[in-house]
């Protein structure tokens, strides 16, 4: 008896620490990102450029390309892809975000999606701005939320200097990681 | 022989298990269930907010939570490349006119990204933000040419509740006003918030 109740008490004492690691650990990250579940349900993924601005297009798929994720943007030509385009659009928003094809039955995630930056709100910005914005918009089909955080800590936030922040940070690249 | 099983043991494996449920299912309920995402302009004072603003008023909720599916694109050239965008619709009558070509009394429709219901936007849908009938809120506004209804400047910052008494509500950590932090020192009544605003309207 006495030494069942000794090993009842051990199993007990290393229970209650990996308890404690883990909501440890879902505080840190919950901290550093926040995950959007209606990102792609895979980090490859095929986009046609329609946005017309090339420069600020090839630089913010490099800007996710070239981090330690798995993201792999490719472009490709034709229709029936994801897609980033522009218009003028009589809203206040710089870009927004539409997931598709949602695979209701498995994961919930997208299967493709759109991307729309608006050039109503955009027209005077510099193209880093430009690039802070489509980055961000990446950001959430690759499984990031808004506002983890502030500042330039992450590329989701809104409060970030649009200006100087135009790369994925540390942070974002935790979050997808931890989704893919 | 038989195997006895220290129940002492398996109630305190199974306490584990169900309190790592609880923190998994937990961590699920934290994520953003939600289906539209914008990237919205941000302001970090009052004067910022208001000089981009084309009118602030002070507007009753007369009707909401109509949705509608708008093409809001005017460049001919993407105009039939871009999908219908759903768009609650609220109605207000003006209060108060801080800045704009509004008067008192008109009616205004003022539009707000998502459909309230189905396919929210995530900010709005996290902090409650649609618009509710019968509600007084300070509003910060877009206006467009072509008769599309106003735009708040964005989510977070674009409307401020007035209450009963007249002091104001935001659920969002981002809002300028009516939002109770200790670490910042922000306008908390109309009258206040009116007096802050209008020092930077010429």
């Amino acid at each position: 008896m006495r030494k069942d109740a000794k090993k009842f008490k051990g199993t007990f004492k290393i229970s209650i620490c990996f308890m404690m690691l883990f909501c440890f650990s879902v505080v840190v990250n919950a901290a550093a990102y926040i995950y959007y579940e209606y990102g792609l349900k895979s980090a490859t993924v095929e986009v046609e450029n329609r946005l017309g601005y090339n420069s600020i297009y090839t630089k913010s798929v490099s800007a996710w390309n070239s981090t330690s994720t798995p993201v792999n943007i490719k472009t490709v030509p034709g229709s029936g892809h994801s897609y980033v385009i522009s218009g003028v659009y009589n809203d206040t928003w710089y870009g927004m975000y539409t997931p598709k094809d949602l695979q209701y039955l498995v994961t919930g995630r997208a299967g493709k999606f759109t991307i729309e930056l608006n050039r109503k709100q955009l027209v005077s910005e510099s193209e880093n701005f430009w690039q802070s914005v489509l980055v961000h918009e990446f950001g959430h089909a690759f499984c990031l939320g808004d506002n983890p955080s502030s500042g330039n800590s992450s590329i989701m936030n809104y409060d970030r200097n649009r200006n100087t922040l135009i790369k994925p940070t540390g942070n974002d690249v935790t979050g997808v990681n931890n989704a893919y | 022989m038989e195997k006895k099983y220290n129940p002492k043991i398996i109630f305190g494996i199974a306490v584990v298990g169900i309190v790592l449920v609880i923190n998994i299912v937990w961590i699920f309920s934290l994520s953003e269930k939600r289906v539209l995402k914008a990237d919205y302009p941000y302001y970090s004072e009052v004067e910022d907010i208001t000089i981009a603003a084309d009118a602030i008023i002070v507007g009753k909720v007369i009707d909401a939570e109509k949705v509608q599916e708008m093409n809001v694109n005017t460049d001919p050239q993407t105009r039939n490349e871009v999908d219908s965008i759903p768009y609650t619709v609220s109605k207000f009558e003006a209060i108060e006119i801080v800045k704009g070509d509004i008067n008192v009394g008109d009616i205004i429709e003022v539009k707000q990204l998502g459909d309230f219901k189905n396919i929210p936007e995530a900010t709005l849908e996290e902090i409650d933000g649609y618009f509710k009938l019968g509600n007084l809120e300070l509003l910060f506004l877009a206006s467009y040419d072509d008769g599309t209804p106003y735009s708040t400047l964005n989510p977070t910052q674009g409307a401020v509740q007035v209450l009963e008494d007249q002091t104001l509500y935001s659920a969002s950590k981002y809002s300028l006003f009516g939002y109770e932090t200790k670490a910042r020192s922000v306008p908390q009544t109309l009258d206040d918030a009116i007096e802050k605003i209008s020092q930077y309207i010429k």
